[in-house]
């Protein structure tokens, strides 16, 4: 035991030398909150527009103040016929243009109704479809004021709304879990299973394993640190959530906390699984990225929702621990959920932690063996 | 010159010799093109709806086949009261739940105003203001319709409807979109991770210090340590490009030609950091903490998933200095708009600018330190 303190403090002393990872290591997780904060919005403000106003008539005009009017545009450019539309898009700026065909109050009066055209540029798809929308809602609020004055003895329906857990439509509720489910990976997983080959390709793997320790002890003793600066990493980005964007812990924090323990267990039982199967640490590394991390980032539900995705990657997702980590913590972090509604994905990441685990023992096994011949 | 060959040629010889290594540089565009492409996607395509009907009339009744018949709402439990609606908002089964009070019929007829509540699980901000936008929709829909249905002619109703077109992308197709991004991503995995933590090893293991004391000049070392990952980037757009074409049938409007060229300036810009970061570290741990913080920012401020002008100011002055938002910019550009050099000739010299500024400062740092 006393070997082993020993052995956790040297790796310490380590880490602790290594300024520039440890800059990093608590830099990170502070830029992406900052920058999911503020920076990354996936709702849509000052998208740049063009009008093509064929009308010229006082119902265009009403329509293009109400347009300029709104936060979501600027109306950058008033162009002069279609055949400047794809011109203006090939520059890239522009997100769309809105067609007021000809004679445009006079067929509202005369046929009662009338068609404008919003030409998207759909190269990106989201904005596109925001931009529609947007648009299309500007243009039946001004529907519905005409409506109104024909048909006030007919009744109007109006649904009132409750947005629940995040009133004001903030996205960074969505995207504070999503970020300590990945810098966890990142410290845990790709930290231990680098710096175990560290060892093994510099040859002092083999001075440890000579040594009195035995193999579990070197293990715990890699590992320890690294558990240690991952929770250190947590309290670090929940303070940050709730002094910069006052985005509260609703659930129990013990909660919270124990089930971010058992996180990082997963990522460091994965960091070991990975430093057995590999000799370098640049493979150590592509390997974590690859397997754990890109597909952490992208297929978890981090930033795009897993049910939206088609139904193989769905599939295949449920063998990603981030998955099942941000299921847990985003209900218990945002809506205030207990046990009783995450027990199921804790469970689930409790196997994943074991089977790397069980999996590196009898590996590392192995590895002895061969070095004894 | 004839060093520089040789030069050349052990740093070949070293990546084809490392298994390792070659199955990265063919699994890297193939897994990212295959697994990242499709699945990323802001598209909503469902919504989980929950209905509590406390009219049971008719018209709440039709109100919600109408709801029921768009694809997009997938109606399921019908909670009795406002907490079982909420354990449902709760545990996530719905997303959202609409209440039809008692009265909604007696509103219809006129004795009251009619209303409907909404209850919405917001921690997702986009799909809640997709659903709600949604729904709203529907019900002015249905409203017009009883409007409509009591003898009101259609035309005394005065409506401009809007008739949305999609350039470039007709079934807003999210692949089109995401792809010429992840191919942003394939050159910097190749330029900043395999090209920089094969510098970075040589410092480590100290076969550098050995390089440095023969006639080698520095230059040499840094041309040959980089030009090998040039050329294997562009390879590798190439095969991510291939992939993407028979994988995804994704349209190339643009000129093939100019699409690799600024590849190549950015791949550039790439490598360059690769080597600044590389003199700032002593160990490949450290660099790869380095690369990733720093490509992390840039990636996610570039506008690869979200829109650039959202940004506040400040942000979207720092992407003055990010060659990936220029990069995302001109592929997407090139790519599904067909837009030439004139179109994208700011962005393509600014790029350039940052490629040579990144390589004169790198080499001013790598001279310094060795």
């Amino acid at each position: 035991m006393k070997r082993l303190l020993a052995f956790v403090k040297k790796e310490f002393l380590h880490i602790f030398r290594d300024y520039r990872t440890l800059i990093i290591i608590f830099g990170l997780p502070i830029a992406q909150i900052l920058i999911f904060g503020y920076a990354v919005r996936t709702d849509l403000k000052n998208a740049a527009i063009a009008v093509l106003d064929n009308a010229g008539d006082e119902v265009s005009g009403d329509l293009i103040r109400k347009l300029e009017a709104s936060d979501f545009f600027t109306i950058r450019n008033h162009l002069g016929s279609y055949d400047e539309i794809d011109a203006t898009f090939k520059k890239g700026k522009i997100r769309a243009v809105v067609v007021f065909p000809e004679e445009l109050a006079a067929t509202l009066t005369r046929e009662g109704h009338a068609t404008v055209s919003i030409i998207t540029d759909a190269s990106e798809p989201n904005i596109a479809s925001l931009v529609t929308g947007y648009t299309s809602g500007i243009l039946n609020d001004y529907s519905a004021s005409l409506t109104k004055q024909i048909t006030s003895a007919m009744p109007v329906i109006s649904p009132e709304v409750r947005m629940y857990f995040n009133p004001n439509l903030e996205s960074h509720f969505m995207f504070v879990p999503g970020v300590i489910t990945l810098i966890l990976l990142l410290v845990s997983a790709l930290m231990t299973s680098v710096s175990i080959v560290r060892e093994k390709e510099f040859g002092t793997m083999e001075v440890l394993l000579v040594s009195p320790l035995k193999p579990w002890q070197i293990i715990v003793g890699k590992v320890a640190p690294y558990f240690f600066l991952s929770l250190l990493n947590v309290i670090v980005i929940l303070l940050m959530a709730w002094f910069v964007f006052r985005l509260p812990v609703r659930g129990s924090i013990a909660l919270l906390i124990t089930e971010c323990m058992l996180y990082i267990l997963m990522g460091l039982s994965f960091g070991i699984l990975i430093s057995t199967l590999v000799d370098r640490m640049e493979n150590a590394i592509i390997v974590t990225f690859l397997v754990l991390l890109l597909p952490g980032l992208l297929l978890s539900g981090f930033i795009f929702p897993v049910e939206n995705m088609p139904k193989f990657y769905q599939y295949f997702s449920m063998i990603l621990p981030p998955k099942w980590f941000i299921e847990i913590i985003r209900p218990v972090m945002i809506k205030g959920a207990g046990l009783e509604y995450v027990w199921k994905e804790t469970l689930i990441l409790l196997v994943m932690t074991v089977i790397p685990i069980v999996v590196s023992a009898r590996k590392f096994r192995i590895r002895l063996e061969e070095g004894g011949k | 010159m004839r060093r520089l060959l040789f030069l050349l040629k052990k740093e070949f010889r070293q990546i084809v010799r490392n298994p390792f290594m070659l199955r990265a540089i063919i699994m890297i565009p193939l897994l990212q093109m295959l697994i990242l492409v499709p699945a990323v996607t802001f598209e909503i395509k469902r919504i989980d709806l929950a209905v509590t009907d406390n009219d049971r009339s008719p018209a709440s009744r039709e109100l919600i086949s109408k709801l029921t018949g768009s694809s997009f709402f997938r109606t399921m439990a019908s909670p009795m009261n406002i907490s079982d609606a909420e354990a449902l908002l709760f545990s996530g089964d719905a997303d959202m739940v609409l209440v039809i009070p008692r009265d909604f019929s007696e509103g219809l007829a006129g004795v009251t105003k009619p209303r409907l509540q909404v209850l919405v699980d917001a921690v997702n901000s986009t799909q809640a203001m997709l659903g709600w936008s949604y729904l709203t929709s529907v019900v002015r829909d249905y409203n017009m319709d009883v409007v409509m249905s009591r003898g009101a002619a259609p035309s005394s109703i005065p409506g401009i409807t809007t008739s949305p077109r999609y350039w470039y992308n007709p079934t807003l197709n999210y692949k089109y979109f995401m792809l010429p991004g992840i191919l942003v991503i394939l050159i910097i995995a190749i330029g900043l991770m395999l090209a920089g933590l094969n510098l970075v090893k040589e410092l480590e293991t100290g076969t550098l210090e050995q390089i440095n004391v023969t006639p080698v000049r520095k230059w040499e070392v840094i041309v040959s340590k980089v030009i090998p990952f040039f050329i294997l980037g562009l390879l590798d757009l190439a095969l991510g490009l291939t992939v993407g074409w028979i994988a995804f049938n994704i349209p190339f409007e643009g000129s093939i030609l100019l699409f690799f060229a600024c590849s190549a300036i950015f791949l550039v810009a790439v490598l360059g950091i690769a080597l600044f970061f590389s003199t700032l570290v002593s160990s490949r741990q450290q660099y790869l903490f380095v690369a990733f913080f720093f490509v992390m920012i840039f990636i996610l401020m570039s506008g690869i998933f979200t829109p650039s002008e959202s940004m506040p100011p400040w942000a979207q002055q720092f992407n003055i200095v990010n060659p990936v938002a220029y990069m995302m910019r001109i592929n997407r550009m090139i790519m599904l708009k067909g837009s030439g050099f004139h179109d994208i000739a700011r962005d393509m010299g600014a790029l350039t600018i940052l490629a040579l500024t990144f390589i004169t400062l790198a080499i001013r740092a790598y001279r310094k330190r060795t």
